[in-house]
Order: structure tokens, then sequence, then C-alpha cells
């Protein structure tokens, strides 16, 4: 018994020193982090919507987005900007999507992923060094409807040997932008100068139903 | 004196970890499809390889027999995961390319292999001469196998162009096959380095 014991205790008090040194080093490097993070959430957003001038975050029901104006005094609306959230083949993956105000999408921007290398990552890869990544480049100015990758008949083209990884950028931007879609308050779509999209919802309790219903 | 010398230029050639000893090819492989990202690489994996040789060498007497591969890995671990934080705050494009690859530092071979080979058997100055020139040899091979696929694979090296426009990158360097490819011919090169400079054929 005492062969079992000693060791693990020993085994135990490295495992605490280790962790204590850790936690040291923890508190030094997460501010950091979530200010590298933030910089270059901060750096996507313009890079989706590069006509906007002014960004207003906000939040409709459980949904943040952020709306993006072309003038200070905030009378015209080029479009929106979410974060969707997609479970990847070994990470969530997080994507910043601008829309325009009928919701084609302006752009799209991977922030954070970490899929296998050489297969998953390829979502990120340029064919060129300056070039945007050509997964991502795909997704300028489609419209949200019928947004979906090859293999399930739709218009996206799927990174080779990680469908996974493609149809969960994919599947996310569409779930997210629909989501925002019936979230959004109605005088927001109102006010916007483009023409409304048909299929947004004008009975305000059924959007507030289907609210609830998330 | 002589003994440190030894252990710190032995790992460049005549023991490359990679070259010769072998050790460490998953790393080697897969991260260098470009000179920088082989540098990074390999200076990640020598300052987690000089600190565990270091710590390792220092507490050796005070690790049981029985359960030093734990221990070692929890040294490891921990010196890995400081990396992966520190690369994170302070360089946040190296840390996205190397991406998976720093947490799988933890279980390359060359560092246990040294920690339970050197480390625990020499005293704290060999051990840190050894694991700076372990270091020192992993980190050239890397460049050097990184910086030769960059050339051939994309026609730059360090993301500077340097075979003109009118070279047609032959894609396949920067694929899986062209590590291996690429690393045959160095094991080959240094080989026939090694004969040349010591005179008699390499075990």
């Amino acid at each position: 018994m005492k062969a079992i014991i000693r060791p693990g205790i020993i085994l135990m008090a490295y495992g605490l020193v280790a962790g204590l040194g850790l936690g040291f080093i923890n508190s030094i490097t997460a501010p950091k982090i979530a200010a590298q993070e933030e910089a270059a959430r901060t750096a996507a957003i313009k890079e989706v919507m590069p006509e906007a001038k002014v960004f207003d975050p906000d939040t409709a029901g459980d949904i943040e987005y952020i709306t993006a104006y072309a003038d200070e005094a905030k009378t015209h609306i080029v479009g929106y900007v979410i974060t969707a959230y997609g479970n990847g083949f070994s990470s969530t993956i997080r994507t910043v999507v601008g829309l325009e105000p009928d919701f084609t999408i302006s752009a799209i921007e991977i922030v954070y992923q970490s899929e296998t290398p050489g297969l998953g990552d390829r979502a990120v890869e340029c064919k060129e060094k300056g070039q945007e990544p050509w997964f991502e480049v795909q997704f300028d100015d489609k419209p949200i409807d019928g947004l979906a990758v090859d293999k399930d008949g739709g218009n996206v083209e799927s990174i080779t040997g990680a469908t996974i990884t493609s149809r969960a950028v994919t599947n996310s931007v569409v779930e997210a932008a629909n989501k925002l879609e019936k979230a959004l308050p109605e005088t927001a779509i109102e006010s916007s100068t483009t023409e409304s999209d048909s299929s947004i919802s004008t009975d305000d309790s059924l959007t507030t139903a289907e609210r609830s219903e998330q | 004196m002589k003994k440190i010398i030894k252990d710190l230029t032995k790992g460049t050639l005549v023991e490359n970890p990679v070259l010769v000893l072998a050790l460490g090819l998953c790393p080697t492989l897969a991260v260098t499809t470009s000179a920088i990202n082989g540098l990074g690489m390999g200076i990640a994996a020598t300052f987690v390889l000089i600190m565990s040789n270091f710590i390792i060498a220092l507490i050796k007497s005070l690790v049981p027999p029985k359960i030093r591969i734990p221990i070692f890995i929890t040294v490891i671990a921990t010196f890995v995961t400081i990396v992966k934080l520190v690369m994170a705050a302070y360089t946040p494009a190296l840390s996205k390319a190397l991406g998976i690859f720093i947490p799988l530092i933890v279980v390359n071979c060359i560092i246990l292999g040294r920690a339970e080979a050197f480390a625990s058997k020499h005293n704290v100055l060999r051990s840190l001469a050894d694991g700076i020139g372990m270091g020192f040899g992993f980190t050239v091979t890397l460049v050097l196998l990184g910086a030769f696929r960059e050339i051939l694979g994309g026609g730059s090296v360090f993301g500077f162009n340097v075979m003109g426009s009118a070279f047609k990158p032959a894609l396949l360097m920067i694929l899986p096959p062209g590590a291996f490819l690429s690393l045959g011919l160095m094991v080959a090169g240094s080989r026939w380095l090694l004969e040349k400079t010591t005179g008699k054929e390499a075990s």
C-alpha cells in the first residue's frame, strides 16, 4: 500500500507546483491574449464591411450584432456584422459575417479555428501570398437563401477532405443570419434605405414566438 | 570542460536529433512548409528542451524511479503550456501558423528522450549544454528543411521571393510527400558530410 501512496503524493506535489506556476503565467498572459483576439475581431469586422464608417454594437433577443453605418450621423445602414459559431471537426469555428440589409453576404472572415492542419485549416489558406483565403472569398455577394456546401447541393465549393469544416462554416453562417433576421427590430429594417427582403416577417407576434423558441 | 563543448556541438551533426537519432520526425515533417515555421517550431522546442533538461537534472535525486516518466511529462507539459500562452499573447501570427504543433511538443520524443537518456543521468551544466546543442541541431535542421521546401514549392524563402516571377513552384514540395523527399535528401547529405569529416563510414 505504501508503494502506491508515496509515489502518488510525490506526483501530486509536482502537479501542484506545476499548476501554481501555470496559474501565475496565465494571469499575466490572459489579458494580452484577450486583447489580441479583440484586435483580430475588430480588424475582421472592418474587413467584412469596408464601406462602413461607424459600427454600433447592439443586441436583439440573445443575439449580439453590430449595425454598420456609412456616415457619422447613422442615417444610412450599409449592413450588419454578426459572429457565427460552427462546430467543426476539432474546434468551434468563429466566423465574422458581414451582411447587407437585404441579407446578401458582403464578406466573411474566419477569426478562430483549430481544425486539422492540412485539411480543415485550409479554410483560411491563401493560394498566393497577399490574397484572401479562397474558401472565404466564395461567400462574397452570395445571398443567405440557398447557401450550402456543394455536397448538400449548394453553391459553396467545399474543402477537399474537410467536408465537416466546410459545412460547419457554411451552416453556422446561414443559421446566425437567419436568427438575426428574425430577431432584428423592425424599425431597423424599415429605416434601411435599400429594399427590404420579402421573407422578413412583419407579424410581430410571430417574431416574438419564434424568438422564444430559440 | 571538454565534455561540455562536446555536449554543445554533438547535436549539430554527429548526433543530430532529426537526421541521426531520427527523433521528433512528426513535427519535423509537418511544420516545415516554410522556413519561418521551421524556425518558430525549432525555437519553441529548444526552449522547452533546455528548460526541461535543466529542471530534470536539478530534481533527478527527488524523482522516484518508478514514477519518473509521469514527472518528466508534467515538467515538459508545464513548459509547453508556458510557451503556448506566451506565444498567443505576444506573437499571435506565429501562434496561428504553428497551431496544434505547439501542444504536440509535449509528446515530441526528442524532449522526453533527452530527459530520460541524458538529463536524468548527468549534472545540471552538462544537461543544459545538451539541451542547447540538441535544440540548435533541431532548429537548424527544421530551418534548412523549411527553406528547401519553401524555395522549391513556393519560390520564396522567409517570405521573400528569390526565384523570380518566371519560376513555376513545385507544389508537391509543400505537400506531405515533399517533406519525406526533402528529409531523405537531408539525411543522405548529412551522412555524406559525416563520412567526409570523420573519414569513416557512419554506421
